[in-house]
C-alpha cells in the first residue's frame, strides 16, 4: 500500500511538472544596448547570450538595441529598439510576458500539448497565443497586435475577440478595433528579424561602440551624456579578419571625446566563438568573446572639439598638459560582467609639497595592485630574429599581487605569479607575417600593406603552482593600424589650413 | 471613408452583375434565343438527368478549408438547394492539424443531404440524396492568402419506385399483341465522382474571405469551379459546371464557426 502511495505521488508529481511550463526565459541573441533589470529593481546588468532571465525581471533595449528571447523551447520573441518587457510568473501550461514598450515579433511554432503564451498589454489586454506568428507594438498612443500566421484570441475586460490571420487588433478607447494588415505591416511582419539582427551585429560598429560607452558611462551615471558625445565625425575604423588562432574577429576602433578635457581611443574585438592555438595553455571558454582596449588621456584644460585644431591649440597654450593617462584592457563588458578580467595601467599627475609635479604609476589586475618581481627575470622569449622568421614574441615574467601596496613582496600577504604575454604580427587571414613579407614585396604600396596587417597581443597569468590567474584564461586583443591611417589621412588633407592657423 | 464605401458599392455591384449573368448566361450562350436555349437545357436534362441532379447536389457542398483560427465549421446551403428544392443539407468541417511551424493545416470535410419533398410523395417510394467526404491541406503563402488542395469523394443517388406499373405503350393499337416492352416501374439514377481540388483563399477583411477553387473529377473527367464570398455567417458565390446542362449556379449558404 505504501509503495502504491509513493508511486501515485511520483506519477502525480510528474503530471504536475508536465503541466507547468518552464519559467526560464533565456536570451538567445543580443545586439546593441540590451539590459536586464532584476526583479525588485536591483543593479542593471548587460544582457548576455545564454542568460536566463528570472520571473519579475525586466528586459529593455536602448536605441538600436535588439534582443531575442526564448520563452519556451523553440518559441521566440524578438524585441526591437527602445523596447521593454517584463517576465511574469508563469501559469500551468502558460508562459507570460508583459509587453511594456517597443515592437516585438513572436514566433510560437513549438507550443505543444495545450501550451500557450500570453502577451499582456497595459489596459488589461491579453493576447493568448497558440502556434502563431505575431507582431506587436506598444507605445504611449498605440497598442496593437497583428497576426502574421495563425490566429489569436485577444481578451480585454471580459471581451474575447478572435484575430484571424492577416489582421490586427488595436486598443481604441474601450473597444478593440480590428483591421486587415496593410502592405507595410505585412512586409514588416514577414521580414526576417533574425537576419536583420545578425546583420545589425555584424555591421553595427557604431552600436557596439555606443553600447560600450553606455555601459562604461552607466558606472558614472553619465551614459546619455557620453552616448550623445559620440559624434558622426569621430574618427572610426573597423575591420573583420581572422586572428592568429583562426577565429573570425571583428575589430572596431574609434577616437572619442567623452568630455571636453578627455580624449580616448577604444579598440573593441568581438568573436562569436573562440579557440586558442597560442604558445601557452588556455583554460577559458570557447564561446562569445568581447575584448577591448581603452586608452585615455585627461588634460588639465578643455581642448578644441576638433582634433584638427589641436596643433595650433597646443602651440598657443603652453600650460595644457595631461593630468591622467590610463590604459585598460579587459576580456568583458564594462558593467554587468562579473567574470571579466581587467588590467589597468595608469599614470596620474600629482603636485608635490614643493610644488613640483610628479607622476604616480599604478598597475592593477582585477583591482589589485601588481608589481614586477625583479628576482624573477623573463624566463621565456622568442620571436623573429631575421627576415626568414615569423614575427611573433612571447615572454613569461615574474610579478606579484602587492596587496598592501608597499611595493615590497611580503610572502604572507602577497602572491607571486607569472605574467605571460604573446605578440603576433598577422595578416587578415591570421597568418603570422615574416619580415620578408614586407621587404620582398616592393609592389605593395605602404597604405595598402597597412590595411592587411594587424597586431595581436595576448595577456595571461599563471600562479607558481600552475593555476590560471585570469578568470577567462586571457585577454586577447587584435589591433589594426586603420585608425592611425584614418587620422593621418584626415590630418594630411588639412595641413594647408592647419599651417595657416599656426602662423597666426 | 468614402473610398471604403465606394469599394463596397463596387463589390456589391459586381456581385449583382455576376448573379444576373448567371441567369442570363444559358440564354446568351451560343447566341441562341432564350427559348432555344431553354429547350436545349431541357433536352440535355432529359437525356442525362443524373448530371443535372448531380450538379444540384454539388451546390450543397462546401469544399473549402476551415477558417484560420477556427477548429470546426458547420453550415448548410440555403439557395438553390434548400430553397426552393427542399434539399435538407448540412456539412461539417473539422480541423485536424493547425498550420504551424511550416506544417500545413489539414481538415476533414463531409456533408450530406436528402430531399424533403421526396419524403412526402404519395404512392411512391422516392429518394434523392447524396453525400461527400474529403480532406483538404492548406497553407499560407502570405498572411492574407492561403492556397489549398484536396481530395473529395462525392456521390448522388435518386430512386423512384412506382406503386403501379406505367404502361408506356400497350394502349396504342399499333402495339397490340406485342409483348409489353414499355412498362416503367422504377427509375434509378446516380453519379459518383472523385474530385481533386485546388484553390486560393484571400482575406478581404476581418473574418471575410474570397475563395476561388477549381475541381477536376477523375471518374467523369469533369470540371467544376467556384467563387465564394465568405462572410461572418453567410456565404455568397457562383458555381460553374462547364459540362452541365445549366452552367452557372449562384448560391447562398450559411456557416457557423467555432
Amino acid at each position: 500500500m505504501r509503495k502504491l502511495s509513493i508511486l501515485a505521488a511520483v506519477v502525480g508529481a510528474a503530471l504536475l511538472s508536465a503541466a507547468v511550463v518552464s519559467a526560464d526565459v533565456k536570451i538567445t541573441s543580443v545586439s546593441g544596448i540590451v539590459r536586464v533589470v532584476p526583479a525588485g529593481g536591483g543593479a542593471v546588468i548587460a544582457a548576455a547570450i545564454g542568460q536566463v532571465v528570472p520571473t519579475g525581471s525586466e528586459i529593455n533595449t536602448g536605441e538600436n538595441g535588439r534582443v531575442t528571447i526564448e520563452t519556451s523551447p523553440g518559441n521566440t520573441l524578438r524585441l526591437r529598439e527602445n523596447g521593454k518587457l517584463l517576465v511574469l510568473e508563469p501559469k500551468p501550461k502558460e508562459n507570460r510576458i508583459q509587453f511594456l514598450a517597443g515592437r516585438i515579433k513572436g514566433m510560437f511554432h513549438h507550443l505543444v500539448g495545450g501550451e500557450k503564451f500570453s502577451l499582456e498589454f497595459a489596459d488589461n489586454a491579453v493576447a493568448s497565443i497558440k502556434g502563431t506568428d505575431v507582431v506587436a507594438e506598444s507605445t504611449d498612443t498605440v497598442r496593437r497586435i497583428s497576426t502574421i500566421y495563425g490566429a489569436i484570441e485577444f481578451h480585454r475586460g471580459g471581451t474575447v475577440v478572435l484575430i484571424p490571420q492577416g489582421c490586427s487588433a488595436s486598443i481604441a478607447g474601450v473597444r478593440i478595433k480590428m483591421e486587415t494588415l496593410t502592405e507595410e505591416q505585412i512586409r514588416e511582419g514577414l521580414a526576417d528579424w533574425e537576419a536583420e539582427q545578425a546583420q545589425h551585429k555584424a555591421t553595427g560598429s557604431s552600436d557596439d561602440m555606443k553600447m560600450f560607452m553606455s555601459q562604461a558611462g552607466d558606472v558614472a551615471g553619465q551614459a546619455q551624456e557620453l552616448v550623445t558625445q559620440i559624434r558622426e565625425d569621430d574618427f572610426a575604423a573597423g575591420r573583420t579578419m581572422r586572428d592568429v588562432h583562426g577565429n573570425l574577429t571583428r575589430i572596431d576602433q574609434r577616437i572619442l571625446r567623452p568630455t571636453a578635457r578627455e580624449v580616448a581611443f577604444v579598440n573593441l574585438c568581438k568573436r562569436d566563438t573562440y579557440q586558442y592555438k597560442g604558445k601557452y595553455k588556455y583554460t577559458g571558454g570557447d564561446g562569445v568573446r568581447f575584448d577591448y582596449l581603452e586608452a585615455k588621456v585627461v588634460f588639465n584644460a578643455d581642448l578644441p572639439s576638433s582634433l584638427l585644431n589641436w596643433p595650433s591649440f597646443f602651440s598657443s597654450h603652453d600650460g595644457v598638459e595631461p593630468d591622467l593617462m590610463q590604459v585598460t584592457i579587459s576580456n568583458g563588458k564594462p558593467i554587468g560582467d562579473d567574470g571579466r578580467d581587467m588590467f589597468v595601467s595608469s599614470s596620474q599627475k600629482v603636485i608635490l609639497a614643493n610644488g613640483d609635479k610628479d607622476w604616480v604609476d599604478t598597475v592593477t589586475l582585477n583591482g589589485v595592485k601588481i608589481e614586477s618581481d625583479d628576482t624573477v627575470t623573463t624566463v621565456d622569449s622568442g620571436g623573429g630574429k631575421d627576415g626568414s622568421e615569423e614575427l611573433w614574441g612571447m615572454s613569461k615574467a615574474g610579478f606579484y599581487f602587492d596587496r598592501d601596496g608597499d611595493k615590497i613582496y611580503d610572502a604572507g600577504t602577497d602572491t607571486k605569479f607569472f605574467m605571460i604575454t604573446e605578440g603576433y604580427c598577422i595578416n587578415n587571414d591570421g597568418k603570422i607575417l615574416k619580415v620578408s613579407d614586407f621587404l620582398n614585396n616592393p609592389s605593395m604600396d605602404p597604405i595598402g600593406m597597412l590595411k592587411t596587417v594587424a597586431m595581436e597581443g595576448i595577456v595571461a597569468g599563471e600562479y607558481t603552482n600552475g593555476s590560471a590567474v585570469f578568470n577567462r584564461g586571457n585577454i586577447d586583443l587584435v589591433m589594426t593600424p586603420d585608425i592611425v591611417l584614418a587620422v593621418v589621412s584626415k590630418l594630411a588633407s588639412q595641413i594647408p589650413s592647419m599651417a595657416g592657423d599656426m602662423k597666426m | 471613408m468614402k473610398s471604403v464605401t465606394s469599394h463596397r458599392e463596387l463589390k456589391g455591384a459586381s456581385l449583382r452583375l455576376l448573379l444576373a449573368l448567371a441567369f442570363l448566361a444559358p440564354g446568351a450562350a451560343g447566341a441562341l434565343s432564350l427559348t432555344d436555349r431553354m429547350i436545349g437545357v431541357a433536352t440535355d436534362i432529359a437525356a442525362d438527368p443524373a448530371s443535372f441532379l448531380y450538379d444540384l447536389h454539388q451546390n450543397n457542398e462546401d469544399f473549402t478549408p476551415v477558417t484560420p483560427g477556427r477548429f470546426v465549421e458547420g453550415g448548410m446551403n440555403l439557395f438553390p438547394t434548400f430553397l426552393p428544392l427542399a434539399m435538407l443539407n448540412g456539412n461539417l468541417k473539422v480541423r485536424l492539424l493547425k498550420e504551424h511551424g511550416g506544417l500545413p493545416q489539414i481538415d476533414l470535410l463531409g456533408g450530406g443531404w436528402s430531399d424533403m419533398a421526396a419524403w412526402f410523395v404519395p404512392g411512391t417510394k422516392v429518394g434523392w440524396w447524396g453525400w461527400n467526404l474529403g480532406a483538404i491541406i492548406s497553407g499560407s503563402i502570405d498572411p492574407r492568402m492561403r492556397v489549398f488542395g484536396g481530395y473529395e469523394y462525392s456521390q448522388m443517388r435518386a430512386d423512384l419506385e412506382l406503386g403501379d406499373k406505367i404502361d408506356a405503350g400497350s394502349m396504342f393499337g399499333s402495339l397490340e399483341g406485342l409483348p409489353d416492352l414499355s412498362t416503367l416501374n422504377s427509375i434509378h439514377v446516380g453519379k459518383r465522382e472523385h474530385y481533386l481540388t485546388l484553390g486560393a483563399e484571400l482575406l478581404r477583411s476581418s473574418d471575410k474571405y474570397l475563395v476561388a477553387q477549381m475541381s477536376y473529377g477523375l471518374a467523369g473527367q469533369r470540371l467544376a469551379a467556384r467563387l465564394t464570398w465568405k462572410g461572418k455567417g453567410f456565404n455568397t458565390g457562383i458555381a460553374f459546371y462547364p459540362e452541365g446542362s445549366w452552367v452557372i449556379w449562384p448560391f447562398e449558404s450559411f456557416t457557423v464557426r467555432f
